[in-house]
């Protein structure tokens, strides 16, 4: 019988039952079994949790970086007396302290701190809120500044010539000078202002 | 659960559900080794399921799925499936070998005939009545491997006795499946 005449020959009721029965008999060799569960625990399978570990600690990093540049940032825009300005002062600017560690960098960053005291100063009395609390606390920090700078002016100048140590000196004298008198004019504007609210309260009570 | 209780488990139903997937396997594909393939890819696949400590209910159902999801695989990869087939039915139709493939087996002549006149059914037949007589699989396990409803896997069995019987030139008794 060829294979045509194969195809075309019916299977009866009972050789259909029968091909069922022996097509269940279809089965692994105990040779295949082994093999293949042997193969199949050594297959390398790589643990979910490793998996999943990169892209949590990726998306974790993510998240804290973009929270912390959030906070950062925002706090760089706090006043004193802000829920922020802790942050800015106790927490932000004490790293960058320690990040500007060379007396070059020290230099700036210190000029810049006493200039960010000093636009703290202005934004609380264009407000109406540079009390006198306030207003000595700022000092206190341009103070700080002053000498962390004339420090880190030593420092740089002490391999250099006198001149040059005596010309940085100046410069900051002048400076600071500068700043504690911008300081000072704006502590007597708020008092100013205080007073002049004080008379117009006492006049008002008078009047009535 | 440990290592080894895990490893027990997995052994225990590779034990028992080996020979049947390695059956369905070769039937559809009608080579041994690649048979034997696509058998060690199915259990390696529940095996990575178990240590991964998903749920697995029913470990034979997924077997079944993997299998014949990897046979798809491997037909559309080798032979060439008409676009239009594969897109007839919603659903993933199993994909017919070639009979005469079949016939390279090493099988007898009555199991070339069944593998023949299966082959004859519409393939939406085949495999419902492969896995209710050859593997005597319950509709609703039959449902849960072709991603079907149970009443109708329970429908195409009966039209699938009826077309077999058809094929067989037997005529239809009365209460009969």
């Amino acid at each position: 019988m060829n294979n045509e005449q194969f195809e075309k020959a019916r299977p009866t009721e009972q050789s259909f039952g029968r091909g069922i029965e022996e097509l269940k008999n279809i089965r692994l060799t105990g040779e295949e079994k082994t093999r293949i569960l042997e193969r199949v625990f050594s297959t390398p399978i790589e643990s979910p949790y490793m998996k999943r570990t990169p892209v949590f600690a990726f998306v974790y990093s993510l998240i804290l970086i973009i929270s912390i540049s959030g906070i950062t940032y925002a706090s760089d825009f706090s006043l004193p007396g802000d829920t922020l300005y802790p942050i800015k002062v106790s927490v932000v600017e004490p790293f960058l302290d320690v990040v500007n560690s060379s007396a070059e960098d020290k230099i700036v960053w210190e000029t810049e701190k006493v200039e960010r005291r000093i636009v703290e100063a202005e934004k609380l009395a264009d407000i109406d809120e540079l009390d006198d609390d306030r207003a000595k606390e700022l000092e206190r920090k341009i103070e700080q500044s002053s000498r962390a700078f004339v420090k880190a002016v030593e420092e740089a100048n002490s391999g250099r010539s006198e001149i040059r140590k005596e010309e940085f000196r100046k410069k900051f004298e002048t400076r600071g000078d500068d700043n504690r008198s911008k300081v000072e004019k704006l502590r007597r504007t708020a008092i100013e202002a205080i007073d002049k609210e004080g008379r117009e309260n006492l006049h008002q009570e008078n009047r009535r | 659960m440990s290592i080894d209780d895990d490893k027990k488990r997995f052994t225990e139903i590779y034990n028992r559900e080996s020979d049947s997937l390695f059956r369905f396997c070769l039937v559809r594909v009608s080579d041994r080794e690649r048979a034997l393939d696509i058998t060690q890819e199915a259990f390696t696949r529940l095996w990575s399921s178990i240590l991964s400590e998903k749920k697995v209910d029913n470990p034979r159902a997924l077997l079944f799925v993997v299998a014949r999801n990897l046979i798809i695989d491997w037909y559309r990869r080798t032979k060439s499936v008409s676009l239009e087939s594969l897109s007839e039915e919603g659903e993933r139709e199993f994909d017919a070998p070639d009979p005469r493939a079949n016939l390279d087996i090493e099988m007898n002549a009555d199991i070339k005939r069944v593998l023949l006149i299966l082959n004859d059914l519409e393939p939406q037949y085949r495999e419902v009545i492969y896995f209710r007589y050859v593997e005597d699989l319950p509709p609703q396990e039959i449902a849960e491997i072709l991603k079907l409803n149970a009443n109708t896997v329970s429908v195409r069995i009966t039209r699938g006795i009826e077309a077999l019987r058809k094929l067989m030139g037997i005529k239809k008794m009365n209460n009969e499946q």
